[in-house]
């Protein structure tokens, strides 16, 4: 990728889609792995272990990024949708 | 495929999430009210036959919106062009989904 | 641009020009007297004339009408003669480059073919339905398409809107702000044949290739709003597309 070299000038809309694909590069990297998790429901002990685990703190702050990016990728997304769709 | 049409696939599957995502944010908020475990888990998936079917739904939905922006960003910022590893890739998402919502059910 | 040939003022102007050709090239340094209310276009005229005569750059009207005079300024793409150089400088400094994904031919002169080669592929041209009409097409000044059409059609082609986009930078077949831009006046032509123009936009690299980064509305110097038009784009495809009118 080319750097982005618009450097000070870089604008509103521009860190919004930017956030925007990140945001939804981050959400992507963990939903096969959210997927492979629960498929841990086969076995309710492996499950329960995991589940133990994830009460560590560190897990517990990447859970709270993922939460807050699947914040922004949503607002940053219906933005975009209402900017492309809606009538104006 | 054309691009033309993935684009209208990428739009309709992020409005389909967001009806999803709000259902499961709602089951989430739910279940936090008491401490994870897996028999709690599963005693709400295994509450109704709709669950299963919902989670299916929203897995082929997420699986198939993650696959389409990894297109677009792996062609953007890596130079990617061929389809084969796209569709690879959806595949494995919407397997890797499909098997826990099987799972749960 | 006024002032002595040979003598250098007390402050200068550090100015680096990208000199070069499509085989590649690098930057050169030369110091520019200043002259308060200078444009970058005096400066490169400067350097022309008292320190490189082989400078290669494109100016016509000199006074922001005409758009020839585009290139990268400090990394942001502007009009060489609207652009005062005190303002933009970094620390005294300035960095003139070509204009961002464009071909070099030499220097800060660009290749244009690509330009408007997106535009005949966008099909941003009118296109007449048919069959011909029998009379005259009557469109009032405040008629709502024909204001879509007012608010798309001064676009002057200078290619600052292609430079400030990071999605034609990165995808090669993006049809670009400028094109989808006309594309988007000649849809709301009611004379002309809209199907052939979304179509053309529903192509590889056509509207949906856009990410709504917003910088061509950002730096077009003549308030365009080709991100607009694009998202109007947007619309129509879907309309049509779900319409099975594609």
């Amino acid at each position: 990728m080319r750097a982005p070299s618009l450097g000070h000038r870089a604008h509103f809309a521009w860190w919004g889609a930017l956030l925007r694909r990140l945001s939804g590069l981050a959400l992507a990297v963990f939903l096969p792995l959210h997927f492979l998790a629960l498929g841990l429901a086969a076995d309710a002990a492996a499950l329960d272990t995991f589940l133990d685990w994830t009460r560590a703190p560190l897990v517990r702050a990447s859970e709270i990024a993922l939460a807050a990016a699947l914040v922004v990728h949503l607002v940053s997304g219906v933005q975009l949708l209402v900017q492309e769709l809606w009538p104006w | 495929m054309t691009e033309f049409r993935l684009f209208l696939i990428q739009r309709i599957t992020s409005g389909l999430l967001l009806l999803m995502g709000a259902v499961h944010l709602v089951v989430l908020l739910v279940a936090m009210q008491a401490p994870l475990s897996a028999a709690a888990i599963l005693a709400r998936t295994h509450a109704s036959p709709f669950w299963p079917a919902f989670y299916a739904v929203f897995a082929i939905t997420a699986a198939t919106h993650a696959a389409l922006g990894l297109r677009v960003i792996a062609r953007e910022w890596l130079g990617w062009r061929g389809t084969a590893w796209g569709i690879g890739l959806w595949t494995v998402l919407v397997a890797v989904g499909l098997r826990a919502a099987w799972i749960i059910a | 641009m006024s002032g002595p040939d040979t003598a250098l003022p007390d402050t200068a102007l550090v100015v680096d020009l990208w000199r070069g050709d499509a085989g590649g090239g690098g930057l050169v340094r030369y110091r520019v007297p200043v002259d308060p209310g200078q444009t970058i276009l005096d400066v490169l005229t400067w350097v022309q004339r008292h320190a490189e005569p082989g400078l290669a750059y494109r100016f016509a009207c000199r006074v922001g009408m005409c758009g020839s005079c585009a290139v990268m300024v400090n990394g942001v793409p502007r009009w060489a003669c609207r652009t005062r150089a005190i303002p933009v400088a970094r620390q005294g400094r300035l960095e003139i480059r070509p204009l961002r994904h464009f071909p070099v031919i030499r220097d800060l002169v660009v290749d244009f073919e690509a330009f408007f080669a997106r535009w005949r592929r966008a099909l941003g041209r009118f296109a007449p339905a048919s069959p011909p009409p029998d009379a005259l097409a009557v469109i009032a000044p405040d008629a709502p398409d024909r204001q879509l059409v007012d608010a798309a059609i001064e676009c002057i082609g200078c290619g600052i809107c292609l430079a400030a986009c990071d999605s034609v930078g990165a995808n090669p077949d993006y049809l670009g702000p400028a094109a989808l831009n006309r594309a988007w006046a000649a849809v709301n032509d009611r004379r002309d044949d809209t199907k052939g123009h979304l179509r053309a936009a529903a192509r590889d690299g056509g509207a949906h290739a856009c990410h709504a980064q917003g910088s061509c509305c950002r730096f077009c110097p003549v308030g365009r709003d080709p991100a607009g038009a694009i998202s109007g784009l947007k619309r129509h495809l879907v309309v049509a597309a779900l319409k099975g009118r594609l």
